[in-house]
């Protein structure tokens, strides 16, 4: 049973999908099936709309989310009206969405939902903080599609990584996009310390930034862009100076980018970091093409140094 | 007159509304829809109400028991829709019958701690009866679902859905319990139908407590005093605008606290420039609408007389949108308080300056004439000037004005017209070009 035992260690944990249909909600299934909820309450939640039975894009058959008695769950009051599940409302947020107000609640029989959380990061966060009034130890948190956002170490401390053939169908194409996500992911931490002379940028106007001499930090105030960091790469003091980001949600520059930025010496760092736990794959792709489960676990594995599972090939015991 | 169509009138009373420590959003809603009372029955019985929340701050103010009574009322949700439906014999969802469980077991709360500090918020007691339906086990939680208890059915097939593996089953299950829980719901809504009434008060006696407890507060943090109520003279001693004081002290000054009185005859208060003659008008009407909502006042002592209407003209009203200038919109405010048809006596008007943007023969005209009419219809005017009205009709109040150099604010009667020939030292002062003053003064020497 792959990384249960390790998701127990957090308080929080993001499962962020890199694409629609890399399996997301059947890693959410396979960790709410096995997670323990008789020693610390579980409360699963979502940003944005998840867990309908069609898929809205692609309109391919969608796994729902199965909710076991005693966990916990953040939905909508319209979701909430239209469960499939034996529940207990614990609580009624004053966290408006368009659809309704954001409610927590507690299965009392096993059922299904549809899980609508709040859509901004603030208010999951201040959800979450209540929610540990409630008696809530883990919550976990379903990210919506293609958005990293949710993984954010403001909201989780942990995060599970979902990908798959339909991010690409060329093994070494998606190899090396993932390994570029978990590389961003595990960014060294900034390392902190009095002296440092730090300059303030931000991106969006950052046409004519001149760097001081004595600057030995420079500060991404927002989102870090391919264009700011080609620019910030003709800098001749380049390896002497620590480019940070606030987190890797910031992030928003090509590989190859990177890995010039890289070669010529330059530091990226983050302020603050989420633990990646895993990475799943789901290797079929909603066209039908089929990539080899094994070798895509084996050679993605080998690229980022971390466990790769396709839980749904190999079905791991309950 | 409603509380919020008054709020943003010029006085500050959004300030001491926005000073009022309201717990709940709903609370704030309802207080802006309070209507002005104009009984002196309704006042007195607020007054007092403010007066029992007074002695519990007082006594409380450094202990928890405070916090965690503004903490409770801070639950205080909008669910009068929710109480509308069952009152209609709908059956309510999980999610209403939770809002109401609610309500009953905050309120139930509330009125017991309450009641030890021997303060009655209106509870009824049959508060306990809607708990008892809500909350068959007795667990006193505030969450809610279709309990177990309610049907031993439901209970059963709730045991089958758990030890059942097979998803087919599991949802014809559910759908069967689903349809169990409509049938107990409407059970449960009828025998809640009768005590929707009581459901309603119990939402309000929730508010009021609320806003008792938040006025109490502000009485203490703002230094608000409650008036007696007298029934033709408003006399307002050490009186201050909790606003102009809060700036001033910003910048580190005080407010020089001022005492005025007036009946029905007339009030003309004159003055120099830049005296605070509108600072005493803003204040007297703001103390007039906290007076009549219940508030406290920012007096020492005062005795202040209900009115009916309230008129409050002041400053430049110009309203390009309906083509009519300051002039224009001054004139038709002020013929509002004439053509008022409410008795004299129930009219309070305060107007600043009136006729002040047309020639001063006219001007005076305008004034003399109003206060006559006024006078006439024994309505309770107070007014600020800068022309010479010759009238036996009114009282005439001073402000001192400059004295050494330094603005004394507070006012006196004066029993001569003439108005004071001050602007000239005050512009001096304020450091006004000089070549403009020296001009202006060799016209006046001619």
């Amino acid at each position: 049973m792959p990384f249960i035992k390790e998701i127990l260690k957090y308080k929080s944990l993001s499962i962020v999908g890199l694409e629609k249909n890399v399996g997301k909600t059947e890693c959410l299934n396979y960790i709410l099936n096995r997670l323990p909820f008789n020693k610390r309450g579980v409360c699963i939640t979502s940003i944005g709309v998840d867990g309908e039975k069609m898929d809205q894009v692609t309109a391919t058959e969608k796994p729902e989310i199965h909710i076991r008695e005693g966990l916990y769950f953040v939905t909508s009051e319209k979701h909430y009206r239209s469960r499939e599940v034996i529940s207990e409302l614990i609580d009624i947020t004053d966290e408006n969405t368009s659809l309704g107000r954001i409610l927590t609640a507690r299965a009392v029989a096993p059922g299904k939902v549809m899980l609508s959380g709040p859509a901004s990061t603030a208010s999951l966060a201040r959800i979450m903080k209540k929610n540990r009034y409630l008696g809530i130890d883990l919550n976990i948190i379903d990210g919506a599609l293609s958005r990293l956002s949710s993984a954010s170490p403001v909201i989780s401390e942990a995060m599970v990584l979902a990908t798959g053939a339909a991010y690409s169908a060329n093994i070494k194409t998606l190899v090396n996009k993932t390994a570029f996500v978990c590389e961003m992911i595990n960014l060294p931490l900034a390392t902190k310390s009095e002296n440092n002379n730090v300059m303030m940028v931000s991106s969006l106007f950052s046409n004519n930034v001149k760097i001081d001499d004595n600057v030995d930090v420079v500060y991404i105030n927002g989102a870090l862009t391919d264009r700011f960091m080609k620019k910030f790469m003709s800098e001749k003091r380049l390896s002497e100076i620590e480019l940070r980001v606030k987190d890797f949600t910031k992030i928003f520059i090509e590989p190859q980018t990177y890995h010039y930025f890289i070669k010529r010496g330059g530091h990226l760092t983050c302020e603050q970091k989420s633990k990646l736990l895993a990475v799943t794959v789901n290797p079929t792709a909603p066209n039908g093409y089929n990539l080899d489960s094994d070798m895509l676990c084996k050679t993605l594995s080998e690229a980022i140094g971390l466990p790769v599972y396709d839980i749904v090939k190999n079905k791991y015991e309950v | 007159m409603k509380f919020k169509e008054i709020i943003d009138s010029s006085c500050g009373l959004r300030y001491c509304f926005e000073s009022l420590p309201l717990m709940s959003g709903y609370s704030r809603h309802y207080m802006l829809e309070t209507e002005m009372y104009t009984t002196e029955k309704d006042i007195k019985f607020h007054q007092d109400k403010v007066r029992e929340y007074s002695e519990f701050v007082q006594k409380y103010e450094n202990k928890n028991l405070l916090c965690s009574l503004q903490h409770q009322l801070s639950a205080i949700k909008d669910i009068h829709e929710t109480i509308e439906n069952l009152s209609l014999e709908k059956t309510l969802d999980d999610i209403e019958l939770f809002e109401i469980k609610n309500l009953a077991l905050l309120s139930s709360k509330i009125s017991r701690i309450l009641a030890k500090h021997y303060i009655n918020c209106d509870i009824s007691a049959s508060i306990e009866e809607v708990i008892n339906i809500l909350d068959p086990d007795g667990n006193r939680i505030s969450t809610f679902y279709v309990y177990d208890r309610y049907s031993k059915e439901l209970a059963q097939i709730r045991q089958h859905i758990r030890c059942t593996k097979d998803e087919d089953t599991i949802l014809k299950l559910t759908i069967e319990s689903q349809e169990l829980e409509i049938h107990i719901r409407e059970k449960i809504c009828k025998s809640l139908l009768k005590y929707s009434k009581m459901l309603k008060e119990t939402l309000e006696a929730m508010v009021l407590v609320d806003i008792y407890l938040a006025k109490s507060v502000m009485n203490r943090d703002l230094n608000l005093n409650f008036p007696t109520i007298s029934q033709s003279d408003n006399i307002l001693k050490s009186m201050f605008n909790p606003l102009i004081k809060s700036l001033l002290k910003e910048k580190g000054k005080d407010f020089q606290n001022i005492d005025i009185s007036f009946n029905d005859k007339p009030v003309l208060i004159i003055g120099s420039n830049m005296g605070g003659k509108t600072v005493v008008l803003k204040t007297v009407i703001l103390c007039q609408y906290l007076f009549q909502f219940g508030f406290g006042l920012p007096v020492k002592e005062a005795e202040v007389s209900i009115r009916k209407d309230i008129f409050f003209c002041a400053g430049d009203g110009q309203d390009e949108k309906e083509g009519i200038s300051s002039f224009g919109s001054e004139m038709k405010r002020i013929d509002e308080v004439i053509r008022c048809q409410t008795n004299g006596k129930d009219i309070l008007a305060l107007i600043d300056e009136p006729a002040r943007s047309t020639n001063p023969i006219e001007g005076t005209a305008l004034v003399s004439s109003l206060i006559k009419i006024l006078y006439k219809k024994n309505i309770s005017l107070l007014m600020t000037t800068h022309y010479n009205i010759e009238s036996k009709d009114c009282q005439r109040l001073k402000v001192k004005g400059l004295e050494n150099g330094k603005m004394n604010y507070s006012l006196r009667p004066s029993p001569s017209g003439e108005v004071p020939q001050e602007a000239l030292n005050v512009a001096t002062n304020m450091g006004i070009s000089k070549e403009w003053i020296a001009e202006a003064k060799k016209i006046l020497n001619n």
